[in-house]
C-alpha cells in the first residue's frame, strides 16, 4: 500500500489521489500581449525533470482539495506535501 | 398534491435480513436531510450564522464530526461541511441558515435526495468494511468523533465510527447505494 500525506487529512491510500501535473506554473499577466510561442509555452511545455519534481495533487476521494507535492520521478518517493500557497520546502528535505 | 408522492428510499428494492453467524448487521437509516454547507470558517458572519442556527460552530479540525442537537456536522474540507438533519427537518434548517447568512459569502445546498445512511454494526463490522476500504479502521486510529471521506469498493463514501463503538455509519451516494448494499451483503457472507 502506497500512502500519500494530504496536508488536511494525513496519510491516505494512493487510490484516493490523482495527480494534476506540474505545480507553481504562474499564469502570465497581460496574456493578450503574449506571442503564440509564449502562450503555447505556458499552456503545454512542462519541465519533465529526472529527480525532484513539484507537482499538484488532488485528494479526489477525500477532502477534494488540491495540494502540492515534492516527488522524485525516479524513485516515486514523495518527500514533502504542502498546501497551495505555501512556500515549497527545499528539495529533498522533509 | 404532495400527498400523491410517497418518499422512497434508494434502497427500496434491497432485502435487509437478520445477520447470520458472525456477519455484521447492515441496515439503512433512510430519509435523513443532507445539507452541503460552504463558507469561510474565518468569517465572523459565517461562524455566527452556523452558531445561531445549529448551536455550535462548524468543526475546523480536519475529519471530525460533531453533534449539534438533532443535527450532525461533518468536516468535508477547510471550507465545506455536511449537515445531517432528522428526516423532514432539512428545509427548515436550510432556510434558517440562508436567513442567518444574509450578506455572508456562503452556500447551503439541499442534497437530501442524493445521499443515504447505512449502519454496519457487530464484531466484524470493521473487518467487513476493510475488505475493500483503504482506511485504517482500528479504534486506535479511528475513534468516535472522527469521520473520513474515502472509498468503499471503489465508490466514494463518508464513514464515521458510531458513538457506542458498535460499528460504523456510512453515508453513501444514491447512485451507488444499490451497488454498495449488494456488495456489502455479498462480502458479509464470508463472516457467516
Amino acid at each position: 500500500m502506497f500512502l500519500i500525506e494530504c496536508p488536511w487529512c494525513g496519510l491516505r491510500d494512493e487510490t484516493e489521489f490523482s495527480c494534476a501535473g506540474e505545480a507553481h506554473i504562474a499564469r502570465p499577466l497581460e496574456t493578450e500581449k503574449l506571442s503564440d510561442e509564449e502562450w503555447a509555452d505556458y499552456l503545454f511545455m512542462r519541465s519533465n525533470p529526472k529527480g525532484a519534481h513539484r507537482e499538484q495533487w488532488l485528494h479526489a476521494a477525500g477532502c477534494r482539495r488540491y495540494f502540492n507535492a515534492l516527488r522524485d520521478t525516479v524513485t516515486y518517493k514523495i518527500s514533502a506535501t504542502y498546501k497551495i500557497g505555501e512556500t515549497p520546502p527545499s528539495e529533498g528535505k522533509k | 398534491m404532495s400527498d400523491l408522492f410517497q418518499q422512497e428510499s434508494p434502497l427500496v428494492q434491497i432485502e435487509f435480513s437478520e445477520p447470520k453467524g458472525a456477519a455484521p448487521r447492515i441496515e439503512e437509516k433512510p430519509f435523513n436531510g443532507y445539507l452541503n454547507l460552504r463558507g469561510r470558517s474565518d468569517h465572523t458572519g459565517f461562524i455566527a450564522g452556523v452558531l445561531k442556527v445549529l448551536g455550535v460552530e462548524a468543526p475546523t479540525e480536519a475529519n471530525t464530526v460533531i453533534d449539534a442537537g438533532d443535527n450532525r456536522i461533518y468536516w468535508f474540507g477547510p471550507d465545506e461541511w455536511l449537515i445531517v438533519t432528522k428526516p423532514g427537518q432539512q428545509t427548515r434548517v436550510r432556510n434558517d441558515l440562508l436567513a442567518a447568512f444574509a450578506g455572508v459569502f456562503s452556500s447551503v445546498v439541499d442534497n437530501s435526495s442524493g445521499l443515504t445512511t447505512i449502519h454496519v454494526t457487530g464484531d466484524n463490522a470493521a473487518a467487513l468494511i476493510a475488505t475493500d476500504c483503504p482506511l485504517d479502521l482500528h479504534p486506535r486510529e479511528f475513534k468516535p468523533g472522527q469521520c473520513a471521506q474515502t472509498r468503499l469498493a471503489k465508490a466514494g463514501m463518508t464513514i464515521s465510527p458510531l458513538a457506542d463503538g458498535s460499528g460504523f455509519e456510512l453515508i453513501i451516494r444514491r447512485s451507488f447505494a444499490d451497488y454498495l448494499l449488494l456488495w456489502l451483503q455479498d462480502a458479509a457472507i464470508a463472516f457467516e
